[in-house]
């Protein structure tokens, strides 16, 4: 954004070239990122389904837990059974209720920067900031919300439009100030206020706000769930070439007595050694996990390659993390062309809806060695409860020439259950 | 009495002058010099607004609103504020007159097209026609405390000489709605006629406007919240001034765009009549005239310039060339 024009100035004309050489030197390494659009915040969670309507009118939605990139301009609604979670940049977290519909804007003031504006058209929204949260504000049809943080402190309330146009505030932590056109006032911690059409906000009252608020915990606790995982994290996963679910009576031994997590973890781990995997990469998934098998070189028809070539998969030098100077000197031997595959199994009672990002081959490589290399002992006792389903993700990629880029194979030529049966997966499971 | 020695009373009388003096100063730094009477120019295709000195007509400034599709401009009393909607952006635009700068930018709604400022200026009504509303902006927050569905397609905006009533005109209702402002309820509707769009407060207190999609203006009564007059203008009248033609007046002055001309109509509801016509440049659309109502200023969206002329005798004074498709013109005092 060009600042104001002054017409009288004008640069001396033997001046001009340098100044317009260091403009544009100078401007050359931004002008990239300018084009860019900054993410707002992600959403995290839905019970149910967060429907997300960008600004050019894309719909994206997200069920259960996951990383749903918002920007500016984007209207986000939950249905009348649904609810959802999202984290903004600042670490500000916001929860819908229960058909809620709220937009996502900004104001911008010289000095003092952009300030969030979630402007509430239908619903309830609940606000928890951070310590370190910039300011923020909740605008209703009838009313304002703000959400300014004093050094170290945190502002969490709850605002609501109401059936009868009116807004209510239930202020939990920090004091908010509720603005309408005829006046604004500050609400203190536990209790509530009314705006109304036409008039100043209603005169605190006393309210056990925190017990209005525990609708937000179960949203709370799945985030809080995936940020205490000791795993890193496979979700929402990458695209997909193709996927098979694997029967659940392949996976239990239907005693009475449940699968844990860590049994089932044990047995997909020993049939993975029995087909020629190595040890493969855990990571975690809402309510469950991910194993992921080491990038193989496969036939056209999916069965894997000998054991002395199955494994032998060159890189993109510039995918290596640290630098190795005999692994980069492999990597500029150029790679070899051919199809590859990595498997992901996860356990989840999720569905899994992919993040529509295509998988890199160069990273799909190193997915092992940075998963975990067990099921850490706090998803163990964890039963493979009744809802949970084990999907077999299929990422298959090719390399079409010698020295050409991996690319990802999509739709793949086999389906889920072929290339389980290639892999002899399946049989070791005991299909 | 006590008199003080001479050799005690003269420094004591430097060093209160001093004080005196270091107060003066003191006031001078806090106190600005008035910025004198400018013409600010809102050009909905440069996205900018242009600053032109009233006086010599020159160019002072252009501002970029950092917005697009700037449209309408309100400026406060005391001159310090411009505020400019803009169409594409949805953003009421608050521009610092002395700093010649844009300071902030506020989402108001879908296609937001006129702004208004409360008689007390706490407060700028933006009408957004995408959305059906009017938000109002809280002026020194800059938040917006208030939504109010006014009709389909607001698109002029003006406030009673009481502050009491809101005018909004709707385009897709074609009609005027009447907005108390201690309830912000919408409480009548006032039909009009085709596209009517911008609103102007006459000096008698009555709410006048333009069916820019037809030939005719019309005169609201405040008093009875009533259509009082209405006078076939010309094609596509737009906006409205009220200035003097020598001692006669005060006259409107309606710029018609589908005529190339600025129709001068006078009398009192029920007897308007045009008086007389001037012609003007390429679609005119913008029009305002200064306090003293001798000079009329008007914006022309199809010549991107501002032409000034003297109401007393229709001389064209000057031409000011803008930004491109200068809809609203506004002359500060």
């Amino acid at each position: 954004m060009a600042s104001t024009r002054f017409d009288a100035h004008r640069p001396r004309v033997g001046i001009v070239p340098c100044v317009l050489l260091a403009v544009l030197l100078a401007w050359l390494p931004l002008a990239e990122s300018a084009t860019t659009t900054p993410a707002v915040g992600t959403a995290k969670n839905a019970i149910g389904t967060l429907l997300v309507i960008h600004s050019d009118g894309i719909e994206e939605r997200l069920r259960g837990q996951g990383t749903l990139v918002l920007y500016e301009g984007d209207v986000l609604s939950t249905s009348a059974d649904s609810r959802a979670l999202i984290e903004l940049r600042d670490g500000t977290w916001v929860g819908f209720d229960f058909a809620t519909r709220a937009r996502l804007l900004s104001r911008w003031e010289k000095g003092k920067g952009d300030t969030r504006i979630l402007r509430l058209e239908i619903g309830t929204l609940w606000i928890k900031t951070g310590s370190n949260a910039k300011p923020l504000e909740v605008e209703t049809p009838v009313a304002s919300a703000a959400a300014i943080i004093e050094s170290g402190g945190k502002i969490e309330f709850m605002i609501a439009t109401l059936d009868d146009g009116n807004s209510m505030l239930s202020v939990i932590d920090g004091v908010v100030p509720f603005g309408t056109a005829f006046g604004t006032c500050p609400i203190k911690p536990s209790t509530v206020s009314y705006a109304v059409q036409g008039k100043k906000c209603t005169k605190a009252e006393a309210l056990d706000t925190k017990r209005a608020a525990a609708w937000t915990a179960k949203l709370a606790k799945g985030r809080e769930a995936m940020a205490a995982a000791p795993l890193p994290t496979f979700w929402p996963p990458p695209d997909t070439s193709t996927h098979q679910v694997i029967p659940r009576e392949l996976l239990v031994d239907g005693s009475a007595k449940p699968t844990t997590l860590a049994a089932l973890a044990a047995k997909m781990e020993k049939a993975l050694n029995r087909t020629g995997y190595s040890s493969p990469g855990y990571y975690a998934v809402p309510g469950g996990f991910a194993m992921l098998t080491q990038l193989e070189r496969i036939h056209p028809d999916a069965t894997p390659f000998p054991a002395d070539q199955r494994w032998k998969i060159k890189v993109d030098p510039a995918s290596l993390s640290s630098f190795n100077l005999s692994a980069y000197l492999k990597a500029l031997l150029g790679k070899d062309a051919g199809v590859f595959r990595v498997i992901a199994f996860v356990f989840t009672a999720e569905p899994i809806v992919s993040d529509n990002v295509k998988p890199v081959m160069d990273e799909a490589k190193h997915w092992v060695e940075q998963g975990g290399k067990a099921l850490p002992g706090s998803y163990a006792a964890q039963p493979f409860s009744a809802d949970m389903v084990c999907t077999a993700l299929i990422y298959e990629f090719e390399i079409p020439t010698h020295g050409a880029p991996g690319r990802q194979r999509k739709p793949s030529e086999h389906n889920g259950q072929e290339h389980l049966r290639a892999a002899r997966i399946l049989q070791a499971l005991g299909g | 009495m006590r008199v003080l020695p001479l050799h005690l009373l003269v420094p004591l009388l430097i060093l209160a002058g001093c004080a005196e003096m270091a107060q003066f100063a003191d006031g001078l730094k806090g106190q600005q010099q008035p910025i004198g009477p400018r013409i600010y120019a809102a050009n909905e295709s440069s996205n900018t607004v242009s600053v032109i000195d009233a006086q010599t007509y020159k160019p002072i400034a252009t501002i970029d609103t950092k917005n697009v599709s700037t449209h309408d401009l309100a400026l406060s009393r005391d001159g310090s504020r411009l505020y400019a909607t803009n169409m594409g952006s949805g953003r009421l635009s608050v521009i610092d007159t002395r700093g010649l700068e844009t300071i902030a930018s506020i989402y108001t709604g879908k296609r937001c097209h006129v702004v208004a400022l409360t008689n007390d200026n706490h407060y700028a009504w933006v009408a957004n026609i995408g959305d059906n509303t009017v938000s109002i902006v809280d002026t020194a927050t800059y938040r917006v405390v208030g939504t109010i569905a006014t009709g389909k397609g607001p698109t002029g905006l003006a406030f009673s000489r009481d502050g009491s009533f809101a005018y909004v005109s709707n385009q897709g209702d074609k009609a005027v709605a009447v907005v108390d402002t201690a309830s912000l309820k919408v409480i009548k509707t006032i039909p009009v006629g085709d596209n009517p769009h911008f609103l102007t407060m006459g000096p008698d207190g009555r709410i006048w406007g333009g069916n820019s999609g037809g030939k005719d203006i019309y005169v609201i009564d405040p008093a009875t919240q009533t259509k009082v007059a209405t006078l076939e203008v010309g094609a596509n009248p737009q906006q409205i001034a009220f200035a003097y033609k020598g001692m006669v007046g005060p006259n409107a002055y309606v710029t018609l765009s589908g005529a190339d001309q600025i129709a001068v109509v006078s009398g009192e509801p029920g007897t308007l009549r045009v008086l007389e016509r001037i012609p003007a440049g390429a679609k005119p659309n913008g029009i305002w005239a200064n306090p003293e109502g001798t000079r009329i200023y008007v914006g022309h969206e199809a010549g991107n310039e501002i032409r000034v002329y003297d109401s007393g005798t229709n001389a064209l004074l000057s031409t000011v060339p803008v930004g491109k498709k200068p809809i609203r013109v506004l002359v500060s005092r």
